[in-house]
């Protein structure tokens, strides 16, 4: 990493400010851990009780605290964190194995559009200000079971409508590589997290790109999974059919193990998958018979040459690796996939959001007695939800009334299926598929603020693996520059065909440790 | 309205939109419980309060009974079903949408056959079914005396089956009759408890007005708000005499279409809102549900569970098992029961269970033709009233007892009519009889109820009568036979005399 970036880390870090959440801290013990240390690395030091979760959560605590400005958080409470970490330090030696519990004591962060029943929910939204939900996420479940620590909420785009975090209702969230630079989003936050290495992992949610463009921009590792693989019962709805729950962290490792935490069947979700075995098989596949191909659309015109240049490099890598590489091909109707992802996103959220009307939960606009529901609702709406969730609304509304659905919502389905089909065949006897995972490096704040549509052109390369419901992995695969001199991480994009996420690991892991991406 | 049904040179068209609840443990789409009358807001959980993040898992339950209830009248079932949201904003819809079926309905086609009652003909109907879909009910809102709207969730989320029916109603009774049938349909079948006053089953009217042997339709109106078979009738009437004052005033373009509401106290229907401000509902596939696959065999499997008590006839029916009202009705009116329309209306429903009990009598007894009419009338009679003026609903009448004096009544003539009803009424009241022809025979003997049918002794009472009562004598034969009852009560008085034997011996001695 670049000077540059790293006095901009410092520069806004404030050292000796009080921590805001911290308990009384045991400076000596923290400082006398190592830092930073994988998840997989503390679970296992925690089972062997070399380290107590206490220890591992009081850290990332103070580290979160120590980093405030990132705006990487909406909600921390300490309190709740270091109880349970207690509990996982108390255990009796009966409780659990290493196998069942892969992440015992290990502090994450989830992003706040996940329910936790003992922490707020409000997806970045003033409409769910306050909300604690009656209950937790199964994605959180899982965590739990799997031993982890939720240590705190993590800012996003509201709703996870964006792509810079600068749509949170609360705060921003600054890049760590480059404090004046956007995080990406709508994971803003998580990334933010673990890129500053507050937190070994963070779980992020993605629907048309909302964990691989921030990971790219951190300059860390996001994992999507196949849509199914990860329940979605408690992850507030923002498109239902394209929602993914994933995670984001510094090495394949330790993002898979994490995804493989939270993935499995649930009877609470009608769209959840019970394949979580075919995404563990393998496939006995190895660098002999790995075969990819690179997405020429997405290497071409409008991309950054710093971007292709740094993807085309990792893929002569993988190639050197003993891989076999069909070089640029071309994915029918890849680029048809941003409006009909805008179409369908957009529809969907438009009806998943009605349910905040400020009648049972959320805050409700105050309006005189005698007043209409209709302007509780107009009030409670109008002032409560962003700029960015009203357009959003509105687009969808507009794209399923009467009249324009079958231009606009059912023309964007067949466009759909014609995505899924395109990428089904490029990948028809290949592991996976190459491509940046955002056309440019991190911009700065404000670059794109009032320029919708630019910003959105930013989701061209995550949005098509969502329409095909496929799971993809983003590694940083080196620098690039900025525009301005500032050299920001490149994200590599791997796409892999439904349930493949051990083969789409295993080809990832192959490539992080031959290109050695040094991290914050 | 003519006697015909029809209105000036018009007829009425009219089609029945019914929603009705279906009896499943547990809501459509989530765990709580599927019941009627708990406190507020106590059948609630996050998913059906519409809490952010929760999820629509579907009730096979309620997927198997609507298929059941469209495999009743014969409509064609969907193997998948693929559910879609109708989008408004309402207090008492928690999500701001309702999960429904809008593009594909679980059943489409079908019919109900229509008993119409003697006073309206007495004909058999078919209406048409269009189709029926599940759909997810909304919280009910009650205002309190301040203006505040309260909400009850407990209701969000119970299941429904809309059933739309074909415009094929023409008149004001007809209506009733279907919704009447169609609420026999869901009860036999277990579907649903269908309740008007409960909300378990709820009607709305589609009516308008056409010149009699005419094709095309008018504009037609829904009617909202009806809360009894016999309001259906009456909105159907007034709304087609509303139409038809104004048809008539050559004023037919002030027909709109649009949503009326029945007011019950007033017998008028007042508008509620016109289709031209009405919501788009936006409807789109539910991307929270996948299609859900419907089991054919599980649902008949699951009709042989439910009915596994009652698989002793073998008639032709449309479904194993169950017996539907219409194929009731015409069993029961063949032999050999040969019930009155009617009569078979009101005992297709089984009321009280009391076409179960007149059936097992019937293959109980074994009998001829008069004990059969007389078990009829003593069931719709006697022990219908018995059922009706009761308060528990209980009786102590068996099967064995019913059959037992019916039999010593009626085939031996041991009994006279009066005493069997005593002992009807006694055994209803849950009086000790006897619990077998053979206790109720010697509770006879004991209690001295026996008649006598000994010629003789019937012959010398007559005469002895007819003797004493000489100037009777001589009305009677000159002419005032109404006298006879005279002659009869005085023979009754000497004993307990067979009522037919004296009729054929006191006749000829009084005619001389």
């Amino acid at each position: 990493m670049t000077s540059v970036a790293r006095s901009a880390l410092r520069l806004n870090a404030k050292d000796g400010k009080p921590a805001r959440w911290g308990r009384t801290r045991s400076r000596t013990l923290v400082n006398a851990l190592p830092s930073p240390t994988s998840a997989l690395e503390s679970a296992s030091q925690v089972t062997a009780a070399k380290v107590t979760s206490v220890q591992l959560t009081q850290q990332a605590l103070d580290a979160i605290a120590e980093h405030e400005d990132l705006g990487a958080f909406l909600h921390v409470n300490a309190d709740v964190a270091i109880n349970h970490a207690r509990q996982i330090d108390e255990r009796s030696e009966s409780d659990d194995s290493a196998e069942d519990r892969p992440l015992l004591g290990v502090p994450i962060a989830v992003k706040d559009n996940l329910c936790t029943s003992d922490m707020p929910t409000t997806a970045g939204s003033k409409v769910l200000e306050n909300y604690t939900p009656p209950y937790d996420a199964t994605a959180v479940q899982n965590l739990r079971k799997a031993g982890a620590v939720i240590v705190g909420k993590t800012n996003l785009d509201e709703f996870g409508m964006g792509s810079t975090n600068e749509a949170s209702a609360y705060h921003v969230v600054r890049n760590p590589w480059a404090t004046d630079r956007v995080p990406g989003g709508s994971s803003g936050g998580s990334a933010a997290a673990v890129a500053a290495n507050l937190v070994a992992a963070a779980i992020g949610t993605d629907t048309g790109g909302s964990i691989r463009q921030p990971a790219s921009f951190c300059g860390i590792v996001g994992f999507k999974p196949t849509y199914g693989l990860v329940s979605r019962y408690g992850l507030i709805s923002y498109a239902s059919s394209l929602d993914t729950v994933g995670c984001l962290a510094r090495s394949v490792d330790d993002a898979e193990a994490v995804l493989m935490a939270m993935a499995g069947g649930d009877a609470s979700d009608a769209t959840s998958s019970y394949h979580r075995d075919d995404a563990n098989n393998t496939g006995g596949g190895d660098m002999e018979s790995t075969r990819f191909a690179l997405v020429g659309a997405a290497l071409g015109e409008g991309v950054d040459s710093g971007v292709s240049a740094a993807v085309r490099a990792a893929a002569a890598t993988l190639e050197s690796l003993g891989a076999t590489c069909d070089g640029d091909v071309d994915v029918p109707n890849f680029e048809d996939a941003l409006p009909a992802y805008y179409a369908i996103a957009c529809s969907e959220a438009s009806s998943n959001l009605s349910r905040f009307d400020g009648a049972r939960y959320g805050p409700r606009a105050s309006v005189e007695k005698g007043a209409s529901l209709q302007s509780m609702y107009d009030e409670t709406r109008g002032s409560n939800l962003g700029e960015e969730v009203k357009r959003r609304i509105l687009m969808g509304t507009y794209a399923l009334s009467s009249g324009y659905y079958d231009a606009c919502y059912k023309r964007a389905q067949q466009v759909r299926t014609l995505v899924r089909r395109g990428l089904d065949e490029a990948l028809e006897g290949r592991t996976c598929l190459l491509l940046p995972a955002a056309p440019t490096v991190a911009y700065k704040l404000g670059e794109k603020t009032d320029d919708p549509l630019a910003m959105y052109a930013g989701d061209l390369m995550t949005v098509p693996a969502s329409l095909a419901g496929l799971p993809a992995v983003v590694i940083p695969c080196g620098m690039a520059d900025a525009g301005d001199g500032t050299m920001m991480p490149v994200g590599l994009q791997l796409i892999g065909k439904s349930f493949s996420e051990r083969e789409l690991a295993r080809v990832a892991k192959a490539l992080e440790k031959a290109i050695a991406f040094k991290g914050l | 309205m003519s006697s015909d049904g029809t209105y000036g040179e018009y007829e009425v068209v009219c089609g029945i939109e019914a929603h009705v609840q279906l009896k499943t443990k547990t809501k459509a789409f989530c765990p709580c419980p599927n019941e009627y009358g708990a406190a507020p807001n106590t059948l609630v959980c996050p998913v059906c309060l519409g809490h952010p993040g929760t999820l629509p898992v579907p009730n096979a339950e309620a997927v198997r009974l609507a298929a059941l209830a469209g495999m009743a009248f014969d409509g064609s079932i969907r193997s998948v079903a693929h559910w879609d949201r109708k989008q408004y904003f309402y207090a008492d819809l928690p999500k701001g949408y309702q999960i429904t079926q809008f593009y594909e309905p679980i059943v489409e086609g079908g019919t109900l056959e229509v008993q119409m009652p003697e006073a309206n003909g007495g004909s058999v109907k078919h209406v048409g079914i269009e189709r029926a879909h599940l759909e997810e009910d909304a919280g009910k809102l009650t205002y309190d005396g301040d203006a505040d709207a309260l909400v009850d969730f407990n209701r969000a989320g119970v299941p429904l089956l809309e059933i739309v029916s074909k415009p094929d109603i023409r008149t004001p009774a007809e209506a009733s009759q279907y919704a009447q049938e169609l609420r026999r349909l869901v009860r036999a079948l277990g579907v649903s408890d269908g309740n008007l006053n409960e909300g378990s089953m709820r009607c709305d009217v589609n009516v308008s007005l056409r010149k009699q042997s005419t094709e095309a339709f008018g504009t037609k109106v829904e009617v909202k708000n009806l809360n009894s078979f016999s309001s259906i009738a009456r909105a159907v009437h007034h709304e087609a005499e509303r139409q038809l004052a104004l048809l008539e005033a050559g004023d037919g373009d002030a027909i709109q279409q649009e949503t009326r509401l029945w007011d019950e106290a007033n017998g008028v229907t007042r508008s509620a809102r016109s289709k031209e401000g009405a919501a788009d509902y936006r409807y789109f596939p539910e991307p929270d549900l996948p299609p859900t696959r419907i089991d054919i065999d599980a649902v008949r499997a699951d009709l042989a569970r439910r009915f596994e008590e009652d698989h002793t006839s073998s008639h032709d029916r449309r479904l194993p098992f169950v017996e539907l009202p219409s194929e009731t009705r015409r069993r029961i009116q063949s032999p050999p029961l040969n019930l009155t329309a009617d009569t078979a209306l009101t005992l297709c429903e089984n009321p009280f269970g009391l076409l179960t009990f007149l059936d097992s009598t019937v293959a109980h007894l074994n009998g001829n033709e008069g004990v059969i009419r007389a078990a009829c009338n003593y069931v719709l009679g006697d022990i219908m009233g018995h059922f009706n003026s009761s308060k528990t609903g209980e009786s102590g009448l068996t099967v064995e007892i019913f059959a037992a004096i019916l039999t010593l009544s009626e085939s031996e003539e041991l009994i006279s009519g009066k005493t069997a009803k005593e002992l009807l009424k006694a055994a209803l009241a849950g009086g000790d009889v006897g619990n077998d022809e053979k206790e109720l025979r010697q509770y006879v003997e004991d209690n001295n109820l026996a008649q006598v049918s000994d010629p003789d002794q019937i012959t010398a009472w007559c005469r002895e009568v007819v003797d004493a009562n000489p100037n009777q004598l001589e009305q009677y034969r000159g002419g005032k036979t109404k006298l006879k009852g005279f002659f009869v009560g005085g023979v009754l008085k000497k004993g307990n005399a067979n009522p037919k034997m004296i009729d054929s011996i006191l006749v000829p001695m009084l005619d001389g």
